[in-house]
């Protein structure tokens, strides 16, 4: 009866904390007027100002750290080559911010697979979940789900 | 791994994490009132559970109702405490008859189902960007939900069947030991929800 009356309690009790879910979106979008990839990242603020500044309630978020730290943690490569994304521009919505990036020009017919690297905020959750999405003029949206143990994903089309 | 799938699991794996406390605590203390051989209740109950939260979870992924994400986090904890102080308020004047407690056991689960559909829409929103359609990954979502939901009642009463045979333990201690913890761990979740 011990273990109902105290190690059962204990046990709930303990695990008593709010469910904090850790996570990105990442959207790959083929831009058929520009002939290129836009890349555009949806984090949370607190998340990104938590690896920034090790401070999730830092009162800003300057624009070079952050692109500086999402190139050093995502990686693109199409056509088996690596693509050196461009920063665009950052910019809040609500409690995330979108970051938005892209690459050099790609011709769409020239389109195979697509690899992809990100292990985003990973060094400070282990439960972080990064949905990275995939999407090209008149095809079906890919999704892959990246987490501690999957950080790399690939995409054919 | 395709949209599907991957909604199915992420569905699957948010209700059913022992991370994913307060969900997870709700469902158990609101099955703390049965006995593991009244599985057609059981059944009713997780159904009505499923109704209340597929709807708010629909209304507020499509944008159509929504509440502040911090209040959804209050009101989840909320719901777990009215749940065990009901089932050990109606144990006491009910003695060991529970026939109200179990029908109004259904009509918490739906009102507060609810409620936790909007805690799962906040997460649901959060997995998707701004491209295309909702529908394919929020009904893949739900039905990871309800295989989340299901295996959490099995493990539940699995766990009880076995600890009742071996501790010989009545019902109603049992209701006792559950809905206490349950509300004491939905009072630490609501203070943090508050103070936090």
């Amino acid at each position: 009866m011990l273990f109902f009356k105290i190690i059962l309690p204990f046990i709930f009790l303990l695990n008593a904390k709010e469910h904090d879910f850790k996570m990105s979106v990442c959207e790959i979008v083929y831009s058929a007027e520009n002939e290129a990839f836009d890349v555009k990242f949806y984090l949370f603020q607190d998340d990104l100002k938590s690896v920034l500044y090790d401070n999730p309630d830092a009162p800003t978020i300057e624009e070079i750290k952050a692109s500086e730290y999402i190139l050093r943690h995502f990686n693109l490569n199409i056509n088996g080559q690596a693509q050196a994304l461009v920063f665009q521009s950052i910019k809040g919505k609500n409690d995330q911010v979108l970051a938005q990036f892209s690459t050099q020009k790609i011709p769409l017919s020239s389109l195979s697979k697509m690899q992809v690297k990100n292990n985003l905020f990973l060094e400070k959750f282990r439960e972080q979940i990064n949905m990275v999405y995939a999407l090209l003029p008149g095809r079906d949206k890919l999704v892959q789900m990246l987490n501690a143990t999957k950080t790399e994903a690939g995409f054919s089309f | 791994m395709g949209e599907f799938p991957t909604f199915l699991k992420l569905g699957f794996h948010h209700i059913a994490d022992p991370m994913a406390f307060d969900h997870l605590l709700f469902i158990v203390t609101l099955c703390a009132v049965y006995e593991w051989s009244e599985w057609k209740k059981i059944l009713v109950l997780v159904t009505a559970f499923t109704i209340g939260h597929s709807l708010t979870l629909a209304l507020s992924a499509l944008d159509i109702f929504r509440l502040p994400s911090d209040l959804v986090e209050v009101l989840i904890p909320i719901t777990i405490l009215l749940t065990s102080l009901h089932n050990i308020w109606a144990k006491k004047v009910e003695g060991s008859a529970f026939s109200k407690t179990l029908s109004t056991n259904y009509g918490l689960a739906l009102f507060f189902g609810l409620i936790h559909g909007m805690g799962f829409a906040n997460f649901f929103r959060s997995l998707m960007g701004d491209m295309g359609s909702i529908i394919q990954p929020l009904f893949a979502f739900n039905l990871g939900l309800e295989l989340g939901q299901l295996m959490i009642v099995a493990i539940f009463f699995t766990a009880y069947f076995i600890l009742s045979r071996i501790f010989t333990i009545q019902q109603r201690d049992w209701n006792l030991y559950i809905s206490g913890a349950g509300g004491g761990g939905a009072i630490i979740l609501i203070v943090q929800g508050i103070f936090g």
